[in-house]
């Protein structure tokens, strides 16, 4: 057990003298009008979790359609409705802002700072979901239904679909403004509220990688906003940026698309990166392993995302010189990457090592998100994407990345500071079980996908061919499982806000950053009004 | 008088920031108070540069393919 009793050199009761004027709104208008980081954090995860468990639902949707071959309980237009969303919801409405949670809560106590830089934008940004997402719920009713063309929302078929598609520009709009709006605060704050000592090559990894993500979202977000503009152009204003009938081409939004979103991937996983890199060290008791090469190595993954969007689009046609570069550039991704996982691994060479929740699903990250790492090496070859493409490898490779990868890290995130967040400490026994049981029911799922991708299962189909019928029951019952195991989630951490024992405020020996060793548990709802002594 | 018996006369919403360098020019060594009111001078002119590159980048896209599909 990696619970300690206060060994810090800080006595926090003296840090934190200002805790009797610890004051809180209350009702309604402390979230409403909130300008304060803890609580905008907590909204900021609550609604990523309720988002969660509607993209959640739309998924048992999917996989109960292919269950079995054949159709059986949605109509194909009401299934690709569910693709379609689902892929926006999460990406947009739950993994996003989950991390942005996440930089909420930490950065400003990380660094130093009493607050983000711009507290008023900051509810701003956060209250902008809300409507976004009703949009994208509202899509559904709309007549002709939700708009089926794909979280990628390619031309021609956004330019042709129904009145869902004006609802769904205008939510991605939305959420785009409310992106920028956070990354700038994340960018200014940390540039400038670092505590005096907190120089930038001294903060925790954390903050490393959400500033460079905040780059990346103020350089890719803007390019996905002038894609859905054009769309809405093109349909209502009578443009012709894609439409091929009128001298339009359809394949420009692919490439303005892409240039936005595999940056947008990147935007998921730096993050996660982050929240690994806080925990692997804190469970490992020793300091991360090569602390400088990991904010570089994560510099480069973050240029390297904006030089190889093409390889999403082999074969939508482009010169072979072309597709070369694209393939190399990728492939060149593997290095940096591969610079943070053996330095996660080198952290935990020789350390004293337990494992506890948040390690396990650190670990599980770590071994799935490599596995989606090479699914993607494979995919990057030209010759066998060409074969690949739209296929479930594709579907497997990057749900390995998205839900092994950034969910599992988010979750690895909570279960380490809900100590510190709530002053509580959850239920270890149940925790371990939603990691195991996560960790199983995700690979009956997602592992077999790589078989059916293999053997040319296309997919976005609301019916396949008898030969994949095994598999895909598999891959269903794998499903419900995983969605039954996120309400295990739910309860455990519903337990901890109301019956947990309490926490210490530094619940784990191995974390050494400011909020667990200048602050106590829970973090005071003001805290550092005046700065620490470093 | 500290930050947060200073809170109770500012209006609702006065953000911790504000309250900060409020207070500390009423407690703070000088140079304290002069590196708060940097700081938030500073964050306003990243931010400005921020929207700035957004707007630039956003009007470059449209910008761009309207031109070229004329």
């Amino acid at each position: 057990m990696s619970t300690v009793t206060h060994d810090h050199p800080h006595d926090l009761s003296h840090d934190q003298d200002h805790d009797h004027h610890d004051h809180k709104p209350t009702g309604i208008m402390r979230w409403v009008g909130s300008t304060n980081h803890k609580d905008i954090g907590t909204m900021y995860l609550w609604f990523s979790f309720t988002m969660f468990l509607v993209g959640g639902a739309m998924a048992m949707v999917i996989r109960a359609e292919l269950f079995q071959p054949g159709l059986q309980i949605v109509t194909p237009e009401f299934f690709n409705s569910m693709t379609t969303y689902h892929g926006l919801i999460m990406v947009f409405g739950a993994i996003m802002p989950a991390f942005v949670g996440f930089a909420n809560w930490l950065i400003p106590m990380q660094v130093g700072a009493p607050d983000m830089a711009f507290p008023r934008m900051n509810n701003l940004s956060f209250w902008l979901l809300p409507p976004a997402a009703l949009l994208l719920i509202a899509a559904q009713f709309a007549p002709g239904g939700g708009a089926g063309v794909g979280w990628t929302m390619y031309a021609p078929l956004t330019t042709q679909a129904g009145p869902a598609m004006d609802l769904t520009i205008f939510a991605v709009h939305i959420l785009g403004i409310s992106s920028i709006m956070g990354s700038i605060n994340i960018i200014t704050t940390i540039l400038n509220m670092r505590a005096p000592g907190m120089d930038l090559m001294k903060m925790p990894l954390f903050c490393w990688t959400w500033l460079i993500t905040a780059y990346l979202l103020v350089a890719s977000m803007p390019v996905l906003a002038g894609a859905v503009t054009m769309t809405l152009t093109d349909r209502h204003f009578g443009t012709n940026f894609f439409n091929a009938a009128g001298g339009g081409d359809p394949v420009l939004y692919q490439h303005v698309f892409w240039f936005f979103g595999h940056p947008e991937v990147y935007i998921i996983a730096i993050p996660a990166f982050g929240v690994i890199s806080q925990v692997i060290p804190a469970f490992s008791r020793k300091p991360l392993f090569g602390y400088a090469s990991m904010v570089y190595a994560t510099a480069s993954i973050a240029i390297l995302s904006f030089l190889v969007w093409g390889h999403h689009m082999y074969t939508a046609g482009m010169p072979v010189e072309t597709q070369l570069y694209f393939m190399y550039a990728t492939t060149l991704i593997a290095i940096p990457t591969g610079v943070k996982v053996f330095n996660w691994v080198a952290t935990m060479w020789q350390g004293s090592l337990t494992f506890e929740t948040p390690m396990l699903f650190s670990l599980g990250f770590l071994f799935l998100f490599s596995l989606g790492g090479f699914t993607g090496l494979v995919l990057s070859v030209v010759p066998v994407d060409v074969q690949l493409q739209d296929t479930y490898y594709v579907v497997a490779h990057f749900h390995y990345v998205m839900v092994a990868g950034a969910l599992f890290s988010a979750f690895a995130g909570i279960y380490f500071w809900l100590p510190k967040w709530t002053g509580k400490m959850y239920d270890e026994t149940l925790g371990k079980w939603h990691f195991w049981l996560s960790l199983i029911f995700f690979n009956i799922t997602f592992f077999v996908q790589h078989f059916l991708g293999l053997a040319g299962m296309p997919r976005r189909i609301p019916d396949y061919a008898l030969q994949f019928a095994e598999f895909n029951k598999i891959s269903s019952l794998g499903a419900f499982g995983f969605g039954l195991s996120q309400l295990l989630f739910l309860y455990v951490v519903v337990k901890c806000i109301r019956s947990g024992e309490k926490a210490l405020d530094r619940q784990w020996d191995g974390a050494d950053s400011l909020e667990w060793t200048h602050l106590p548990s829970p973090a005071p709802y003001h805290s550092f009004t005046t700065p620490p002594k470093l | 008088m500290d930050a947060f018996a200073l809170t109770s006369s500012l209006p609702q919403f006065y953000h911790p920031t504000e309250i900060v360098i409020r207070s500390s020019l009423v407690t703070a060594p000088l140079d304290e108070e002069q590196r708060l009111i940097q700081n938030r001078r500073n964050a306003r002119r990243t931010a400005a540069v921020l929207w700035l590159i957004v707007a630039s980048i956003f009007f470059y896209v449209l910008g761009r393919y309207y031109w070229l599909s004329q």
